[in-house]
């Protein structure tokens, strides 16, 4: 396997991951209540002071914005393996890139779908 | 007596005198570590020799041929074409990396070549001992390195004066035999000064910067142990941070928590004449920005296709280097543009009182002058570019040092300008600032605008006459303090009084973070400016300090970071308490964008590239464009839309404002810089970083290696963000400021009273005393 073909099947992954994680951060409780980060804060607030419902804005918006921006990744890395695959098709190469720009596309997919509703 | 007794009362400092005291002190020790590396950057910058001789006794070339090279190389634009020293355009070569390798190779050549051992022994030798006696100011150098001298003049003659072009510079660029000679002399000269042990010292002027295994160029102990020392510096810093963060949480934005306000319709607030000018500045600005992503994409083209553009051969009229230019300045203007625009358009916010006689018409005068300034500075580069200006070339053509390629006349005109900007300013904010204490918001609000002028005027001290290595030093006053220090102030000081003005944080909790933000970044921002200058000529010793203080750059990004989703949960809190919708969604989008860029684009990416280790093997390649891209658009750009988002709202009527398009654009914008970095910037940086690293820097940034075909893909593969970039995030900004001007030219916006109600942006409907107690307020009130 060729070095570049290595290369960018090794950073497509690394992208479909990372979206993957954003996607998953996306669909998370964005109320600062329920955040660990916050804890002092929680101390020192006698009452939650955001009674939030996921259709509040801008908590409407987070997982779309996740979704958006984990679509750019997984799109990038389907992108970058089918172009890398018509540069180098080795059989180890058309196995590993193939199935990350497979990967990719089944990820973009299942990202974009919900997106259009 | 009696002009105590009829000085108005002026209000208190709002928050504890030791913000002020605090802020103080630390920024005067970081511009005393900034004024203290100027001198030693003086006193240590590399000599430039009266004369350069061979063993045989033969002038080479003169110090005087090394000045008129830098003259050839900046009005020819080189410096946006490759660069010199690691410093400018990203398609050329490195000039000093290119002359040192070729000059290294005909060296080792001459003496038997790589099967000698021997010869191998004194390559390195010709290059590393200094031979330069500083008392008759004479530099000796072997036979061998002077006929490397004349064999490299006929290979600059070839490249840089091609008759077929296809280099992205001009066709025939540059031919005169007398320019290749300086120029060679000139290149000659730095990687004389890349390679030779300083006196005393066991690596060269620029800290063995670039890495060349033929003479012997590896990185020093200083830039491996600075590299570990800024890592535990981030490390720490960032800790020291959020554990404070967590267990006082007085960091940070917090909210008129308890206060129910009533958002006026931005239709019903009143607009003073000066306010309706800046529709005009914010139609320029997206005409500008719409020309600068243009240029953008034909200088993106040339890395993509050297050939041709699309069969257009467009290196004759608008090669690299002027395209390179005008976007890179363009970038800049368009951004100030908005930002100039705001500070007249909040001004009568601030006050609340109508204009100053006069205030508008000098707002047209300044459009008037910027328009002057923009259209001047880029005529003026494409005619010293195309050697159309010969004789005052530095004052009117291509000054052609990268970020301040523009004339020195338009230059100071520029510098000018500014101050206008800011007297403008005073003249609307005079009467508020009477009745201020100088450590509150409207002051600070004057006093950063001051600092914009007064810092990019220090850029003027840049002298085409002068070595590089100091001419350098000023110009980073520019490319790092101004823009990255005193606009990240500006930025902070302008958002938190947008905030302020629209009822949602208290003044308290906005004077706090901006001394926060002053105090952390002066403790990085101002020596960390040296991390530019690790390998230009500047002593061991600034490498140290730009490497350790730079790291705490990251930090207040990272806060920054945190602040993103205050910004936007700031907003939703006050929508969901007005009865009347909250105006500004899609200007907080921008400024969670602002917030989260900072992050990525300034921080991380900019972390990447900072250690000096990283930076040794990195610099200059498209590691250094992911990062300016990330951090130029992601940061200011996204404010400087903001801001326009902001405004336009009070100035296009109702039935023309389209939050739709304001969306389209937002994520328009976004998506496509993300795309811009992800799918191109960073992996072709990876790779040629690693390139840098396994064969050596010098191949890693040449034209071969720059136009291969896996880097032709990553380049193409770009076009799609690009489009959507221009096409979705670009028009609708442009189309809505066009509105705005069409309003502001039929007369469809409010006029305002004398009473200056009419310019409150929300009402308070209700006020307890606010659940502020976490914050600053709470340490203040226990003053």
């Amino acid at each position: 396997m060729s070095f570049e073909g290595g290369f960018v099947t090794v950073y497509a992954v690394g992208l479909l991951l990372f979206a993957c994680g954003l996607f998953t951060l996306g669909g998370v409780s964005t109320s600062p209540w329920r955040s660990r980060v916050l804890a002092a804060y929680r101390d020192q607030a006698p009452e939650p002071l955001d009674a939030v419902t996921r259709t509040d804005w801008p908590h409407s918006e987070v997982a779309r914005l996740y979704t958006a921006a984990a679509s750019v990744a997984s799109t990038a890395a389907t992108l970058l393996s089918a172009a890398e695959l018509v540069r180098h098709h080795q059989a180890l190469e058309v196995l590993a890139l193939g199935t990350t720009a497979l990967a990719g596309f089944i990820v973009t997919a299942g990202l974009v779908r919900p997106m259009r509703t | 007596m009696t002009v105590l007794a009829d000085a108005p009362v002026r209000r208190e400092l709002l928050v504890s005198r030791w913000w002020v005291q605090g802020a103080a002190l630390v920024a005067a020790v970081g511009f005393f570590g900034l004024v203290l590396m100027g001198f030693l950057t003086y006193q240590s910058s590399p000599p430039i020799p009266d004369r350069v001789v061979s063993d045989s006794g033969a002038q080479i070339f003169s110090g005087a041929d090394v000045h008129a090279g830098q003259d050839v190389f900046l009005k020819n634009g080189l410096m946006e074409y490759g660069s010199i020293f690691g410093h400018g355009a990203y398609l050329g070569p490195d000039f000093t990396a290119d002359y040192l390798h070729r000059a290294a190779t005909i060296v080792r050549a001459s003496y038997g070549g790589l099967a000698s051992d021997s010869a191998v022994r004194r390559t390195g030798q010709d290059f590393k001992v200094n031979r330069y006696d500083a008392r008759t100011k004479t530099l000796t150098v072997s036979d061998a390195q002077a006929q490397a001298f004349t064999q490299l003049r006929g290979h600059y003659a070839q490249t840089l004066g091609a008759p077929l072009g296809q280099s992205g510079l001009r066709p025939r660029a540059i031919t005169d035999p007398s320019d290749i000679r300086s120029l060679t002399s000139y290149f000659a000269w730095s990687a004389w000064a890349a390679s030779a042990n300083r006196p005393h010292k066991n690596y060269s002027y620029t800290n063995n910067w670039p890495g060349e295994s033929l003479v012997g160029n590896t990185p020093t102990a200083d830039t491996v142990v600075w590299s570990v020392l800024s890592l535990i510096a981030l490390l720490g810093g960032t800790g020291a941070l959020f554990a404070t963060f967590g267990r006082w949480n007085w960091l940070g934005w917090h909210g008129r928590d308890s206060a129910e306000l009533r958002f006026r319709e931005p239709q019903t607030v009143a607009l003073t004449p000066s306010q309706r000018a800046t529709a005009f500045f914010f139609f320029t600005m997206s005409a500008l920005f719409l020309v600068q992503t243009l240029v953008g994409a034909a200088a993106e083209h040339y890395r993509a296709d050297l050939q041709s553009f699309f069969g257009i051969p467009l290196d004759r009229w608008l090669p690299y280097n002027l395209v390179r230019t005008w976007h890179v300045q363009l970038s800049l203007l368009w951004v100030s543009t908005s930002f100039l625009a705001a500070g007249i358009f909040l001004v009568p916010m601030i006050t609340k009182q109508r204009d100053r006689k006069g205030q508008a018409a000098l707002t047209y005068g300044l459009l008037g002058a910027l328009y002057v300034v923009v259209v001047g500075s880029m005529l003026g580069e494409l005619a010293g570019i195309h050697h159309w200006i010969t004789n005052a070339w530095s004052w009117f053509g291509m000054q052609g040092f990268e970020y301040l390629d523009l004339g020195k006349f338009w230059q100071v005109l520029l510098t000018l300008g500014m101050f206008v900007w800011v007297a403008i300013l005073y003249r609307g904010l005079r009467g508020r600032l009477r009745s201020e204490s100088p450590g509150n918001l409207p002051w600070l609000f004057f006093f950063s605008a001051l600092a914009l002028p007064a810092v990019y005027s220090v850029g003027l001290l840049t002298n085409h006459g002068d070595s590089y290595t100091v001419t350098d030093f000023w110009r980073f006053m520019v490319v790092h303090l101004w823009v990255e220090d005193f606009l990240e102030l500006f930025t902070t000081v302008m958002v938190a009084y947008i905030f302020v003005l629209l009822g949602v944080v208290r003044e308290r909790v906005a004077l706090t973070v901006i001394f926060l933000d002053l105090v952390l970044y002066s403790v990085g921002g101002v020596i960390g400016t040296a991390h530019h200058w690790y390998f230009s000529g500047s002593p061991a010793a600034v490498l140290g300090l730009g490497a350790f203080f730079s790291a705490f750059e990251v930090i207040p990004l990272t806060f920054l970071t945190v602040e993103a989703w205050s910004f936007i949960r700031l907003g939703a809190r006050q929508e969901a308490r007005s009865a009347t919708p909250f105006p500004h969604r899609w200007a907080v989008m921008f400024l969670a964008a602002v917030g989260f860029w900072n992050f990525l684009g300034a921080g991380v990416f900019g972390f990447l590239i900072n250690l000096p280790i990283v930076s040794y093997y990195e610099i200059g390649t498209a590691l250094t464009a992911n990062h300016a891209h990330a951090a130029m658009m992601g940061v200011y750009g996204m404010l400087a839309c903001g801001f326009a988002v902001f405004a336009l709202r009070y100035i296009v009527p109702p039935e023309k404002w389209s939050d739709r398009l304001v969306k389209v654009s937002f994520w328009s914008l976004n998506l496509g810089l993300a795309w811009m970095a992800f799918i191109t910037l960073l992996p072709l940086g990876i790779l040629q970083l690693y390139h840098s690293v396994d064969v050596g820097y010098w191949d890693a940034r040449s034209l071969s290696f720059i136009t291969s075909d896996p880097n032709t893909m990553l380049e193409w593969l770009r076009l799609p963000g690009d489009v959507v970039f221009i096409g979705g995030g670009v028009l609708p900004l442009l189309w809505l400021s066009l509105q705005g001007v069409l309003a502001v030219v039929r007369g469809r916006t409010v006029e305002g009273t004398d009473h200056g109600e009419d310019m409150q942006l929300f009402t308070e409907v209700e006020g307890h005393e606010p659940f502020e107690a976490t914050a600053a307020g709470a340490l203040a009130d226990s003053r």
